[in-house]
């Protein structure tokens, strides 16, 4: 519909006004004058499913049982199978790519399939067969599609057009309690359109239990119970390639804390500045879901409230948010500050440069977190031959994958995590009117971080007495 | 901003609070006792690791149970500088400076030496630092020792001189050196012991 209000020839104002229309499409209810009633519901299965040797009807039942174009349903990119049970699997444009590093690929990481899908029950699976076999053009399709619905009404009148059969599922999915990110996975939407689906790995035995219910709304029980007893694997996993598993993070906490207690060892004040700071920007990124990036957390003003809470800039100003901080999160971040504070006394007499850029550091006029060298500090957290030059430390972005992973897998609201990583929805704006979400959401978000750190048993570094002295 | 006010002490005066030993070391020069802002202070580069070394040690007790004294000009230790340009290079002594720096203070009295030779500065700083180690008190009567001077103070000027003070001198001694109370109560009977047999072979005798 979107697309096609600013494709509209010859008519500038829908041209012009098109963004604003598809935005306002975005943000309806499901209280939508324009969402298909129930009744009519009925009567659209009524219609297709009593026929089934018409393609067409099948394609259109296809069509609002996923909430996809027909583009994803016939594409040659998009892998389709049947299983000998009858039931279809249809994959998704979905791809995820994996970084690579010397200390990211011996990581421990969930194990996600690089083929993801969607079931299709019985009664269509074969017809979609034969519908993909057939290579039609896609606008003869749609062109069957269109004349097929053109002379259909719903009980009360309701037109039934291409584009409200594919919103079905976008005014369906809260009435049966789907997360957004299993209804963009289902319906195929761009991964950007809500951009937790770059962050998430997710189960497919959970997504298929929400895809069922929402089916079960148009078809048969017998043919959802069908999909149900297919049998994939229950560690099956969809989604970001890039979420560490317990033993991953677990590893790689070790290898900084390995590389502190050798510099603790020798003596190196410069190196245990380096990878103890590390250890907590590390610890910081994973508590805040911030992205990783040279002046992380910026500077100690960012921090309010006693270090309850964060001020995140971490990409552009659309992404900027206050998030709370969690309670492990704020006891790093403590020991943090007493130990800067002890830094700076220990280098007041020796060396009036550092002394001035840790002064500059807790007062705010720097950034909190930099890397030392010999000779002073670098401007930000840039990691080099000082500190850890692998990726992983600066660059690739594990820390926003594995925490918001781990908070969907347990349970978190999905909307609420994502607020808390800065992906903004029209309806969720904080400063909107008809916002519906809350700060409290966020301390919940916070306080599902403090357990998840506790459940991966994180481990705390505490620095020697010496590192940590008042005076 | 630069403050300095000379109070004319040769080195004749200030040998009565140094080593002399020390003083041999400054090769007889003139040597000043001077009030310098502690921004005009840095540890002499050759002086680092000696000092760093010294920061870096773990101390029984907790150091700022010494209550700061803002008000008093009097200072129990001077440290040892040597002018070069605007700034003065601390060779010795800088237990003081660090605690002007701990207590707020914003200036400090120092010896300052006309001039050293570098080779002197490392020999001095370690000295410095070996004369505090063997400075240490007894390490299996410590509790005891240090009770007994909160026992002798504990009426009197504790609360002028600490910013802790329990109920009882061996609270106060277990609060600021984390030795156990017991042990504390032990090393005491040991010390007594002691004390009782010197008296009594001194009554034999």
């Amino acid at each position: 519909m979107n697309k096609d209000l600013t494709k509209t020839p010859g008519n500038g104002l829908k041209k012009s006004y098109g963004a604003k229309h598809a935005l306002r499409n975005k943000k309806r209810l499901q209280a939508s004058p324009h969402r298909l009633t129930h009744a009519t519901y009925e009567k659209i299965c009524d219609f297709c499913l009593s026929d089934l040797s018409n393609p067409t009807k099948a394609l259109i039942m296809v069509m609002m049982i996923t909430g996809r174009q027909v583009e994803h349903i016939l594409s040659e990119s998009v892998s389709y199978e049947v299983l000998p049970s009858g039931v279809g699997k249809l994959g998704a444009t979905w791809r995820f790519t994996s970084p690579s590093s010397s200390i990211f690929t011996t990581l421990g990481k969930l194990k996600v399939s690089e083929n993801p899908f969607i079931t299709i029950p019985p009664v269509l699976a074969t017809l979609l067969l034969y519908i993909r076999a057939a290579r039609l053009e896609l606008s003869d399709w749609e062109s069957l599609i269109k004349d097929l619905l053109s002379g259909f009404r719903g009980p009360t009148g309701q037109l039934v057009t291409m584009n409200s059969l594919q919103r079905v599922i976008d005014f369906e999915y809260r009435a049966i309690g789907m997360p957004r990110l299993y209804k963009d996975f289902i319906a195929n939407r761009r991964k950007s359109e809500n951009m937790q689906s770059y962050y998430v790995a997710f189960r497919e035995s959970e997504l298929r239990q929400h895809y069922l219910n929402f089916m079960g709304i148009f078809i048969p029980d017998v043919e959802v119970a069908a999909c149900a007893a297919e049998y994939f694997s229950d560690d099956l996993l969809f989604g970001s390639h890039r979420a560490l598993d317990k033993s991953g993070v677990q590893a790689l906490f070790q290898v900084i804390i390995r590389a502190l207690q050798r510099a603790i060892h020798e003596g190196d004040s410069v190196r245990v500045h380096n990878y103890y700071q590390t250890y907590v920007v590390t610890y910081l990124q994973l508590a805040t879901m911030h992205r990783p990036m040279k002046n992380v957390l910026r500077t100690i003003k960012h921090f309010h409230k006693d270090f309850s809470q964060v001020e995140i800039e971490d990409k552009s100003e659309n992404s900027t948010r206050l998030v709370p901080l969690c309670e492990s999160g704020r006891q790093v971040l403590a020991q943090y500050i007493n130990y800067l504070k002890a830094c700076r006394n220990r280098l007041r007499f020796i060396n009036h440069a550092k002394y001035q850029a840790v002064c500059d550091m807790l007062s705010g006029t720097s950034n909190l977190f930099r890397i030392q060298t010999d000779s002073g500090f670098l401007d930000d957290f840039s990691q080099s031959s000082w500190g850890f030059d692998d990726p992983i430390f600066h660059k690739i972005n594990w820390h926003r994958n594995t925490t918001a992973t781990q908070l969907f897998q347990a349970g978190a609201d999905s909307d609420a995590i994502e607020a808390f990583m800065g992906h903004r929805q029209d309806l969720d704006s904080p400063t909107s009117l008809f916002s519906t979400a809350t700060y409290e959401q966020l301390i919940e978000i916070a306080d599902r971080i403090d357990t998840f750190f506790k459940d991966f048993q994180i481990p705390t570094v505490q620095l020697p007495t010496v590192y940590l002295r008042k005076y | 901003m630069r403050e300095r006010y000379t109070i004319g002490v040769t080195l004749d005066a200030m040998s009565a609070r140094q080593n002399a030993d020390e003083v041999h070391a400054m090769d007889s020069q003139y040597s000043r006792l001077i009030q310098i802002s502690l921004t005009d202070l840095f540890i002499h580069p050759r002086a680092i690791v000696a000092c760093q070394f010294e920061r870096d040690l773990i101390l029984q007790c907790d150091v700022t149970a010494v209550k700061p004294d803002p008000q008093s000009s009097v200072q129990n230790e001077h440290p040892v500088v040597v002018s070069a340009g605007m700034d003065y290079l601390v060779v010795s002594g800088w237990a003081e400076l660090f605690d002007a720096h701990r207590e707020g203070r914003k200036h400090i009295f120092v010896v300052c030496l006309s001039s050293i030779h570098d080779g002197e500065v490392e020999y001095l700083a370690l000295r410095y630092v070996y004369k505090r180690f063997t400075n240490q008190l007894d390490d299996s009567t410590y509790g005891a020792q240090l009770a007994a001077f909160l026992q002798m103070c504990f009426n009197s000027v504790l609360d002028r001189i600490s910013t802790v003070k329990q109920k009882t001198p061996i609270g106060t001694a277990k609060e600021i050196s984390s030795i156990n109370t017991k042990r504390i109560h032990r090393q005491i009977e040991n010390r007594m012991e002691k004390l009782r047999l010197i008296i009594e072979g001194q009554s034999h005798e």
